[in-house]
């Protein structure tokens, strides 16, 4: 049987999010839940990191994971700015890439 | 239990059997009370922040002791981004609430003794420090709710304590025997005293030797025997008894605060930290004083937060929600916020390693923070009732707005903006009266210290003979030179 990708997910504090992180991680779910295995991050291993960061300060902490991390600060995906209504997409389709050269 | 939920809080709180009386009453039971359970509820919120994955990230850390996970709440700060991370749980904390969730204060007292035992026992060879480690690894192995036991009813305060008419106006020490020692007098205006675990008392200000009795640091459960705790009152507080007419039913205003009467009570050596060093008196308080004032940037920002969503809202609800003055005092209100959660960052980020190791946040700044919530939230709050109107001052009842014929007029007068319901705008109203008015405000003056005590320290602080140099350079005056011509002519 072919494991199912994993990926850990880490939010920052939320002190003062301009997006709405635990909504995005909702969608991601619902939508890759076929494909990939979203996982609180300290359920290791797994085979990438999601930072989930409310605002472009990206406080969140980082765990011991030597693998490839993604990260959304606010309204931007590894950095680059987005449209909100495009972050989910963009997301989705990176870490669909992710598990393809994966597998 | 090193991670409690809310829930679990609220149960360990039914082990303890404190002495409560208000209005002459004994409160048989904290949990449950509606006078107290708000605040039981907005402290029960500091352990489930730590049980969600949205939250752990500010709310949890790891203990430098053992290297478990901890609450916050419970740690000794590691860096200058721990001491940042606080200010950001505080923050989030104070969205969620809109008022004070009491856990603050023992946090600061915490990290106040631990560097303070360090200097004592580096100095003086004592065991203060071995001592309080182990206490400390109790109270985060247990993560328990620690009461920040400091100010004391002072009596005169032009006099000292042992100048005092009655010596119990400042706890002392009245025995010591080889098990330990016996303290008399009372802590006033403790914040959530009566829903945490433990109490951490230290003194008031900096001693000298003539009052060495009163230096006295230990740490003391609620319910210990000679203890025992009369409730304050708060303005509107019988409205607790009501829902819609509380404003924030669910976590009330302020910290639920008590008198705290310790007659002649007995604690074990294990749990005294600092007993006659009247020495390290000053730098206890100022230790404390800073990290306490750290947080208002972040607790107070955060309420603020509420504070001026509301004013949105009932600026909208009102129909004047696109009226341009009324966006400049909701941009003043977010200036004002964001500059006060500045200073607590700021504060923060320049904070200092201690000889403990323990980190400490730049004083200077942290009294800074302090000094400008006595003021901005009085105008943050100004701002908002301005924009509310008169209605949050002169509503009529919750009983009246529910009562069948009654209250069919209440929905009809006090109606705004057809888009939104009668009770949209009398909850907001409400909410507003209870977070801009009475007991909070006086929070924001006097906790952690009235404006004064910030600015003794400012002035202290504030490095004047650099300013005074850099003004001579630019007025072109040579100092060395002035100075040899001073002493000529006091020759001549
Ligand atoms: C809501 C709330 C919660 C609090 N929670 C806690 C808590 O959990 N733990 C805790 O330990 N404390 C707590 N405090 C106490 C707080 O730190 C004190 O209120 C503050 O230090 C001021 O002390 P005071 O209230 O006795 O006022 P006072 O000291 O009487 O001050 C009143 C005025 O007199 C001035 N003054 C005082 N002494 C002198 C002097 N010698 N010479 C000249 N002027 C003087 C002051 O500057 C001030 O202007 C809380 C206070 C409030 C209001």
């Amino acid at each position: 049987m072919v494991k199912k990708f994993k990926v850990g997910f880490k939010f920052c504090g939320n002190c003062n999010p301009y997006i709405e992180t635990q909504q995005l991680l909702l969608n991601l779910k619902k939508e890759l839940k076929d494909e990939v295995d979203l996982v609180f991050w300290e359920n290791q291993p797994y085979n990438a990191l999601l930072i989930l960061s409310g605002c472009l300060s990206d406080c969140a902490e980082r765990p011991d994971f030597s693998g490839p991390t993604i990260v959304v600060a606010g309204n931007t995906l590894d950095h680059f700015p987005l449209e909100e209504e495009n972050l989910k997409t963009t997301l989705i389709k990176k870490i669909e890439l992710m598990k393809s050269e994966f597998n | 239990m090193p991670l409690m939920t809310g829930y679990q809080y609220m149960e360990s709180l039914k082990k303890l059997k404190p002495v409560v009386y208000f209005e002459g009453k004994k409160i048989e039971s904290v949990v449950g009370h509606p006078l107290l359970q708000p605040h039981i509820n907005s402290a029960a919120l500091t352990y489930d922040v730590a049980h969600n994955p949205a939250y752990e990230d500010l709310a949890t850390t790891t203990s430098h002791i053992t290297g478990k996970k901890i609450n916050r709440f419970t740690h000794i700060h590691q860096s200058t981004e721990e001491l940042v991370k606080k200010v950001k749980l505080l923050r989030l904390i104070a969205q969620q609430t809109g008022s004070c969730f009491q856990r603050c204060v023992g946090f600061d007292g915490l990290n106040a003794v631990y560097s303070t035992t360090f200097d004592i026992d580096k100095k003086l060879n004592t065991k203060y420090h071995e001592r309080f480690l182990k206490y400390l690894q109790y109270v985060q192995e247990n993560d328990l709710m620690v009461a920040g036991a400091m100010t004391d009813p002072k009596g005169d305060r032009g006099l000292s304590p042992s100048k005092q008419a009655d010596p119990d106006l400042y706890v002392h020490v009245v025995e010591k025997n080889d098990k330990g020692i016996v303290i008399r007098g009372a802590k006033t205006h403790m914040t959530g005293m009566v829903n945490s675990h433990e109490m951490l008392v230290m003194p008031t200000s900096a001693l000298g030797e003539e009052d060495k009795d009163y230096a006295v640091s230990c740490a003391i459960p609620v319910d210990a025997p000679g203890v025992f705790h009369i409730f304050g009152r708060q303005t509107n507080d019988k409205r607790k008894f009501d829902k819609m007419d509380q404003g924030n039913a669910e976590y009330g205003i302020v910290g639920g605060e008590c008198l705290t009467v310790l007659e002649n009570v007995f604690v074990p050596w294990d749990r005294v930290f600092m007993c006659g060093e009247f020495e390290f008196t000053g730098g206890l308080v100022e230790r404390f004083a800073t990290l306490h004032r750290q947080n208002y940037g972040g607790c107070k920002g955060g309420v603020s937060d509420v504070v001026t969503g509301a004013a949105a809202a009932i600026a909208e609800y009102n129909g004047v929600g696109k009226a341009s003055h009324i966006k400049d005092k909701l941009v003043e209100m977010i200036h004002l916020t964001e500059t006060l959660y500045c200073c607590s960052i700021a504060c923060s980020s320049e904070g200092v390693r201690l000889p403990s190791g323990a980190y400490y946040p730049n004083s200077l700044l942290g009294n800074v923070v302090k000094q400008n919530v006595t003021r901005h939230i009085y105008e943050i709050d100004r701002l908002c009732q301005d924009i509310a109107g008169g209605f949050i001052a002169t509503l009529p009842s919750e009983k009246d707005f529910n009562h069948p014929e009654l209250g069919k007029f209440i929905r009809k007068y006090y109606v705004g903006k057809a888009d939104y319901s009668t009770e949209e705008r009398y909850r907001m109203a409400r909410l507003i009266e209870n977070m801009t008015g009475g007991t909070a405000l006086a929070e924001s003056m006097h906790g952690a210290g009235s404006p004064q005590a910030q600015r003794v320290m400012l002035l202290r602080m504030g490095n004047l003979p650099h300013k005074i140099k850099l003004a001579q350079k630019l007025a072109g005056i040579n100092v060395d030179n002035s100075k040899k011509e001073a002493a000529a002519t006091k020759q001549e």
